[in-house]
């Protein structure tokens, strides 16, 4: 089995320069609900394939496991991009 | 948002998914050690097949595709040999593979840890 | 398709040969049991094994019967035993100990072989609940 090195590039609808025209007003406004409804799905699924085994309905051990932690990273991710949004719009107000 | 995961994470689970299919493979073939007739059996991943498996994919009458899990096929084991009553499980090998199903199944589990682990520390914490 | 279906093929495994163990120590009981209450001497019992599948290429194991071994066994040229017959024959059970002796080591050694299955999913299970820790 090879081991690829860690790949750590986001794509998707965190980078709304590339598929997006850029300077449409309420661009990003739409992204981050894009970014929110998606962690909200993983967490559903997750939940869902969690309480499958828990019941044992659907002992997929290890895809539940994974779900769980993918639904961390997410939430972390969203946890640290909001942060960083708050972060900037204090910035701006302290500019103007 | 669930492209930072790359190819390893969804790989490596389509890895364990095998393992956990070979593992019910080589249990079916304990549990009829002394069953006679009973030909052993061994889940062949697409991109591992070894030359000689794939010999024994190409006769359709040998071959079962398991409904629902497009990646595997289920090969009477070419390794294998008649033994009393045409029963053909080795023992022995059979312990052999359980050995290193179980082995490289754990293996996996560890690296999709250390991967979700490595997302953690670029990502950062909850604050 | 998960590691609980494993445990149970594993089971049916230990079932069948805790079976032919019993079965075996029955025979190696009574090798020479000349009287049963049916009259005529005790006639080895074998167990048939029957593969059992129920997916695409999943098997556990049933026994299938039990089944009297009708051969009949040797006869032994003993007088002054109880159970001879006119011409001081007794018919023995048709148990050949070594045979059994043997048989009962194969199964043993199935038995433990599905037994380290049964640790080794128990393992694969409680190393995939570490997953992220």
């Amino acid at each position: 089995m090879r081991i690829d090195k860690p790949d750590f590039t986001l794509t998707g609808p965190f980078t709304p320069a590339k598929d997006k025209p850029s300077g449409k007003d309420g661009n990003f406004m739409d992204t981050l609900k894009e970014a929110i409804d998606s962690v909200n799905h993983q967490a559903k699924e997750s939940e869902q394939m969690a309480m499958d085994l828990s019941s044992g309905r659907a002992p997929s051990i290890h895809e539940a496991m994974i779900a769980m932690q993918k639904t961390d990273v997410m939430m972390r991710l969203m946890v640290t991009m909001t942060n960083k949004l708050i972060e900037g719009f204090n910035e701006l107000k302290r500019l103007s | 948002m669930g492209d930072i995961f790359g190819k390893i994470i969804p790989e490596v689970t389509d890895h364990m998914t095998y393992r956990t299919y070979r593992q019910e493979v080589i249990s079916s073939n304990i549990a009829n050690v002394d069953t006679p007739g009973y030909k052993a059996r061994e889940a062949t991943f697409e991109k591992e097949l070894d030359s000689r498996l794939k010999m024994t994919t190409t006769d359709p009458a040998h071959m079962r595709e398991s409904p629902g899990r497009p990646l595997y096929r289920t090969v009477y084991d070419p390794y294998s040999r008649i033994g009393n009553d045409s029963n053909t499980v080795d023992i022995d090998r059979e312990m052999m593979k359980m050995s290193q199903n179980q082995i490289l199944y754990n293996a996996s589990a560890e690296i999709v840890t250390r991967k979700f682990e490595a997302l953690r520390n670029v990502i950062g914490g909850i604050r | 398709m998960d590691l609980f279906t494993a445990m149970d093929i594993s089971a049916s495994g230990l079932r069948a040969q805790r079976t032919r163990m019993n079965v075996i120590s029955s025979n190696i009981a009574n090798a020479r049991t000349t009287r049963t209450p049916g009259g005529g001497p005790y006639q080895r019992r074998d167990v048939i094994l029957r593969e059992r599948s129920f997916e695409e290429a999943l098997s556990s194991v049933d026994v299938q019967e039990i089944a009297v071994n009708t051969t009949p066994g040797e006869r032994i040229y003993d007088p002054g035993n109880p159970d001879a017959d006119g011409q001081g024959y007794v018919t023995m059970p048709n148990v050949n100990l070594m045979e059994e002796m043997v048989n009962m080591m194969n199964a043993s050694r199935a038995f433990e072989a599905n037994t380290l299955a049964v640790k080794s999913q128990k393992d694969m299970a409680l190393k995939a609940l570490q997953i992220g820790r």
